[in-house]
């Protein structure tokens, strides 16, 4: 399948190898210090509110963002700032989750293609091919029919969708690093193949695919509150950034800032991720120029 | 057009062009007040290393430096007209119209999405030189103009389907299509095989004959030498030294310029040093002569000031301190001490034996990249394989190193079987007894064998891992003491005998030059003390100076080392410069083998010697040869292209032999 | 290369060999087309056998009696009309032959029965492919746009210019397109009222949602086509045209453009096929009927037949766009004609 061959989605999609742009690092230093907030939402989000994220207050329900609830009350009068700060812990833990998984999977897959032999190789490229054609949603969707919803499920399923590309991704890696000219060399100096592979080949194939994996973050950041947005993620009443947006849809008329807010947050935290992961792209490419 | 056409009016008056560049916060002075003047019909050679500001003068003159540049002279005039004043449609009709453009490798300086017409038919579409009914009839002309056969047909094709020198014609034919008065040439020559490269000198001087001016810019002086009327020599963006060509050559005044001549291997006896040693400098001012770090001639004037121009004559200018005429004896001229004996015929150390290679093509075809050669190399003995590109020699040399199989054919190291076909008849049994004891060499046996022959390549930079620093990727290579400060000692040892001071140790490979480089991987290729070591194209992608310095220094390595030398090279004059003994390859086959002097003085096979006539030279002219290269691209190209099919001037089956007599012919003639 | 060899020689049929007919290329690259069609479709051939090996193992994959999920969790059944549910359905057969079974359904069309809804899965789909097809088509056509206007205005121009294209580029594709409908509801449908909320009875109800679905997507390609655009513009060959006096915007429009297309090309196709993936949530957002209203439906009940139909619908759509694509790359770059014989 030559065609699937060359079709990466570049930016959200997943990974890309596309040439990367110099962004300026005041914005990169932004975005770090973003990423750096979010981590301790996740870790301690008690630090910067005293309200709980699952209390109730039906008297205060549904009221707009003010001194005393920032970012208001949902309709069970739940502050939505504190809901906020809550939801990424769940959040990001499936994004996290998610992209993890498919890293280890799509390493191990590409690997498996790259220095298995040609039978090997072209029997899971065709198998890798045939999932890359498949929408990555559709996929993750596929998994949850079979598995059932659920977060853990939404792990899985996330890395299903990505373990195709990033498997691709690493094999491609893999490939060119095996016929370069430094294996070459090293071939020469009579290493052992065991050797060359673990002091050459791995560090040179997984460096820009871990750096391409915190673009891949962001990305199944999104695919992961979409799961919980479509109500096969996270379950009520825990907090997560997905499942928040889509119980504010049914006040949209009248209470926007239930499902603004956690929208925002997800985009800013994904725009964090990609800038901070396109810095670091840059970085990789001036140090190795290949 | 309206500008005076007056003969009096040169073609072009540059008077102190500087251009600056604004890379970053920084501001890099390209160009810094370069004068000059070009009279009609007259061809100019501005000749420089990477980064003396050459191409970026002539970019200047067709207006095309970038948006991040600023250009500023006392005069800028082409034909009469001020350059500094234009607007940007004033511009674009000069451009093509009026001053052509071309440029280095065709492959990527026509557009490969567009048909070889397309792209000669655009200038005259732009400029509406003719009406739309005549583009096509003009194209042809202009195809035919330039020496392309055929153009009916080859207009049609796409660039990739041309050969090398076909491509730099059209794109020739392209930058003239419109008839301009100037053409800039930027490297028109460099990307070409030698004698393809020849051709197409003499294509421009076919058209400077046709009164066309003519700038051309290259790095390489003794291309320039048979076609340039006038020479300006460039250095860090100053010409250094101008004057006309047979001066410049013949009695050079400015330090580089004679640097740069010694550097031409094909100029010099065997064993007389290319590069220029020069003790250490104190660094220079920064309003100080910038060659000065590297000038043997240096004294603190020249490092405080910059020179004025010294007249040697009316037209010939250097700009030095101390523009003296090389004394009869210079240290420069020092043999290498010991100039090397014949090496005493050692025994036999590889022994290549009907090697045969073939490889798919893109298109599906196979193309046969070695055909049954045969050699050996004996101990401690330099052996030069030389062929243009295509010629399979990269393909022996992988086969002689053991990273690839051969299809045919056997290599044995030191008497023992190295490399060889898999044997065919053995493997069709299916036994595994019989794959066992086959012929087929195992990577597994070879390896403890591998450290006593060694390589070094045409890009060292590639073959450096690059998270790499120097100390470890020449300790990686060191594999008799494990690690420690032993290792470093060694690591610096090495570095010491390849004249790199240790304090390269922490570096990483993108932070060295490219003479560096090359340096490190010759360290590296010593390490394990190998009994040979091949080297493919290892000066091909460096200057003219710093290939003069990786010569002597492999020169003296070997005779020091009493290691062997597999040197493979496309350019005569380095091969020269290396070996004792010469292989002459072409399309896959051995054409000829002997001794360096006696190949040299007399060639047997009509190919060597057209090689050897193609070499450039700064003390060669016009010559007879080029009439009858003309004609041989001409049936050469014919079945030359590397993708459909076409029609070969010689009935299907005949070989490249025929040919070969053919245009030695026509030589004859 | 100059002076040697033909390779085209030795393979070249002695049909073709005498000296005139050679010449003209057609005879070639007639059979060189023909070669890669073959290979095309052998491709797209995997790739929906693939699909349909993915679809039946994952329907053998879900956990406990299929005839439980399909009578639902609250039915007493008696084991009798189990059995009978199981011979009617065929889950007593063994394992390839249901597979062999399932394969020949499908190349009648046959995609099955749903358990939910219990009509045939092609005709759930049937019902309610156009919607989605509509959405598709309208949000890749205004991404396309997008992506050529912001890319051809801004690429290699002043860094303010550009680095205002890398800021929307960047936050068009960093948004979840269902908090991006989310707002656009809010502020158009809610506030302005000029868009309909939810359905898809008018063109106005097809405007929110397909510039919800395009803009993500808008933003991936005007990366990429600004990117192209920038390395095609870095080439030598643009000197070259601009040397002849052509002019910055026409050597952006004559020259650049085709080169940057050209990976552009694939990955609007791949994209295409995400927009599927992408239907799922647009149309739970607007509320609007489709494709996606039909899988969320199916996955959420667990219906497996609708789920794998629609996989299988979206493999279809796959192989029948890079069919497409692959046909304008060889129309796009003429290097790929000769190389297309050897694939």
């Amino acid at each position: 399948m030559t065609t699937v061959d060359a079709v990466f989605p570049a930016g959200v999609g997943g990974p890309s190898r596309t040439r990367l742009r110099r962004i300026g690092r005041p914005t990169v230093v932004v975005a770090a210090a973003v990423l750096v907030l979010v981590a301790f939402m996740v870790v301690a989000p008690g630090l910067f509110t005293d309200a709980s994220p699952t209390d109730t207050d039906p008297v205060n329900a549904l009221a707009g963002p003010g001194a005393s609830h920032w970012f208001g009350t949902d309709q069970l009068g739940r502050d939505v700032f504190t809901r906020v700060l809550y939801g990424a812990r769940s959040s990001l833990l499936l994004g996290l989750g998610a992209i993890a998984l498919a890293v280890c999977g799509g390493t191990v897959l590409g690997l498996a293609c790259a220095l298995g032999g040609r039978v090997t190789d072209q029997v899971l490229i065709r198998l890798t091919d045939v999932l890359i054609a498949l929408p990555p949603v559709l996929l993750a969707l596929l998994v949850i029919a079979v598995l059932g919803s659920g977060t853990t499920n939404t792990v899985i399923a996330i890395a299903t969708a990505l373990i195709p590309l990033y498997g691709r991704l690493v094999r491609t890696e893999a490939m060119v690093v095996r016929r370069s000219g430094y294996v070459e060399a090293a071939v020469g100096l009579g290493l052992r193949r065991g050797v060359l592979v673990a002091r050459h080949v791995l560090p040179n194939a997984l460096g820009p695919v871990l750096v391409l994996a915190t673009v891949g973050f962001g990305t199944a950041l999104i695919y992961a509150s979409a799961l919980s947005f479509l109500g096969l993620g996270t379950r009520p009443p825990t907090p997560e950034w997905g499942l928040m947006l889509s119980e504010g849809r049914d006040f949209l008329q009248t209470s926007w800032w239930i499902s603004v807010f956690p929208g925002a947050a997800i985009t800013v935290t994904v725009i964090a991720v990609n800038v901070v992961g396109r810095y670091a792209q840059s970085q990789l490419a001036g140090r190795t120029a290949r | 057009m309206s500008a005076p056409d007056a003969p009096d009016t040169p073609m072009l008056v540059v008077d102190g062009l500087d251009v600056t560049f604004q890379v970053g916060s920084e501001r890099i002075r390209a160009v810094r007040g370069v004068s000059f003047t070009l009279a009609r019909g007259e061809c100019l050679a501005i000749v420089g290393e990477s980064g003396s500001g050459k191409s970026v003068t002539a970019r200047t003159l067709i207006g095309l430096t970038g948006g991040r540049s600023t250009v500023s002279a006392r005069q800028l005039s082409f034909d009469g007209e001020d350059l500094t004043a234009l607007t940007g449609p004033q511009w674009q009709a000069i451009r093509g119209r009026r001053i052509g453009l071309v440029l280095q490798d065709a492959l990527v300086s026509l557009d490969p999405l567009r048909t070889v017409g397309a792209e000669v038919a655009e200038p005259l579409r732009i400029h509406r030189i003719v009406n739309r009914a005549e583009v096509g009839e003009r194209v042809m002309s202009k195809l035919a103009d330039v020496g392309v056969p055929d153009p009916q047909w080859r207009a049609r094709q796409y660039p990739h389907q041309l050969s090398g020198g076909l491509r730099q014609r059209a794109l020739i034919a392209s930058a003239i299509a419109a008839g301009p008065e100037l053409l800039l040439a930027d490297e028109p020559t460099t990307a070409l095989d030698v004698t393809v490269a020849a051709q197409v000198l003499n294509l421009l001087r076919q058209l400077k004959h046709g009164g066309m001016s003519l700038l051309l810019i290259s790095h390489d002086l003794a291309v320039m030498a048979g076609l340039a009327d006038r020479i300006a020599v460039m250095y860090s963006g100053l010409i250094v030294e101008q004057g006309p060509a047979e001066r410049v050559l013949g009695n050079p005044r400015h330090p580089y310029t004679r640097a740069l001549l010694a550097a031409v291997p094909a100029m010099h006896a065997k064993g007389t040093w290319l590069s220029v040693s020069v003790p250490d400098q104190p660094p220079a001012g920064p309003g100080g002569c910038p060659y000065a770090a590297r000038c043997r001639l240096a004294d603190q004037r020249c490092r405080d000031e910059l020179p004025t121009p010294a007249k040697i004559e009316a037209t010939h200018d250097a700009l030095c301190w101390h523009p003296v005429a090389e004394p009869a004896e210079t240290p420069e001229r020092l043999s290498i001490a010991q100039a090397p004996e014949p090496a005493a015929p050692g025994d036999i150390l590889i022994e290549v034996e009907g090697v045969s290679k073939r490889f798919r093509s893109p298109d599906g075809t196979w193309h046969e990249a070695v055909r049954d050669v045969s050699f050996q190399l004996r101990v401690g003995e330099a052996l030069g394989v030389v062929g243009e590109s295509g010629s399979g020699k990269t393909t022996v040399a992988r086969i002689v190193l053991g990273l690839l199989e051969p299809d045919e054919g056997t290599v044995r190291f030191a008497g023992q079987p190295w490399n060889a076909a898999k044997d065919r008849k053995a493997m069709a049994d299916g036994t595994r007894a019989a794959n066992r004891s086959g012929r087929r060499i195992r990577e597994r046996d070879r390896r403890r064998h591998r450290r006593r022959i060694q390589a070094i390549y045409q890009d060292p930079l590639g073959s450096f891992d690059p998270r790499y620093t120097v100390e470890r990727i020449v300790g990686e290579a060191v594999i008799d003491i494990r690690r420690g400060r032993d290792r470093r000692a060694r690591v610096v040892e090495l570095l010491d005998q390849v004249g790199l001071p240790a304090n390269l140790l922490r570096r990483r490979p993108l932070e060295l030059s490219g003479g560096q480089r090359q340096r490190v991987a010759i360290a590296r290729a010593l390490a394990p003390s190998p009994d040979v070591i091949v080297c493919d194209e290892p000066v091909s992608a460096l200057d003219v100076s710093i290939q003069a310095q990786i010569l002597d220094l492999l020169t003296v390595l070997q005779r020091d080392l009493g290691v062997a030398l597999l040197f493979i090279s496309h350019d005569l004059g380095v091969i020269h410069h290396v070996s004792d003994r010469l292989l002459v390859m072409k399309d896959g086959r051995v054409v000829e083998t002997g001794d360096l002097s006696q190949v040299f003085s007399q060639p047997v096979h009509a190919y060597t010697q057209k090689l050897l006539a193609a070499i450039p030279r700064p003390d060669k002219t016009d010559e007879p040869v080029h009439r009858a290269s003309v004609r041989w691209e001409r049936a050469g190209n014919l079945c030359a292209t590397p993708s459909g099919p076409q029609v070969p001037t010689s009935p299907p089956g005949s070989d490249i032999g025929n040919l070969i007599t053919r245009s030695s012919n026509v030589m004859r003639n | 290369m100059t002076l040697s060899r033909d390779p085209g020689n030795h393979l070249r049929p002695p049909l073709f060999g005498g000296r005139t007919l050679t010449r003209r290329r057609t005879p070639v690259r007639g059979r060189a087309l023909l070669r890669s069609a073959a290979k095309r479709f052998a491709a797209g051939a995997t790739v929906m056998l693939g699909s349909a090996t993915l679809a039946f193992t994952a329907l053998q994959l879900v956990p406990g009696d299929p005839v439980a999920v399909l009578l639902g969790p609250t039915t007493s059944a008696s084991p009798q009309v189990r059995a009978q549910i199981r011979t009617e359905y065929g889950f007593d057969r063994p394992v390839p032959v249901r597979f062999a079974h399932y394969l020949g359904d499908l190349v009648r069309g046959d995609l099955g029965t749903s358990y939910q809804l219990q009509q045939p899965v092609t005709k759930l789909i049937n019902d309610q492919l156009w919607p989605t097809v509509q959405l598709v088509a309208a949000a890749v056509a205004l991404a396309v746009v997008i992506a050529v206007v912001s890319a051809m205005t801004t690429a290699g121009r002043r860094p303010s210019l550009r680095a205002a294209a890398t800021v929307w580029e960047l936050v068009a594709l960093s948004t979840p397109p269902f908090w991006l409908g989310i707002m656009l509801l809010t502020v158009f449908s809610f506030r302005l009222r000029i868009f309909p909320v939810a359905g898809a009875q008018s063109v106005s109800s097809l405007v929110l949602p397909a510039v919800t679905l395009a803009l993500s997507v808008a933003g991936v390609l005007a990366q990429v086509l600004r990117e192209g655009l920038e390395a095609a513009l870095a080439q030598p060959f643009v000197v070259t045209a601009r040397a002849r006096g052509l002019s910055r915007t026409a050597v952006r429009v004559r020259h650049a453009f085709r080169h940057a297309a050209a990976p552009v090309l694939t990955l609007t196709g791949w994209l295409t096929g995400t927009l599927l993936g992408g239907a799922v949530l647009i149309e739970t957002v607007f509320a609007r009927p489709g494709i996606g209203s039909l899988t969320l439906q199916a996955v959420t009940s667990r219906d497996l037949p609708v789920v794998m139909g629609v996989v299988l619908l979206s493999a279809f759509a796959v192989v029948l766009i890079f069919t497409v694509v692959d046909l304008l790359h060889l129309a796009i770059d003429p290097r790929l004609r000769t190389a297309a014989a050897a694939i």
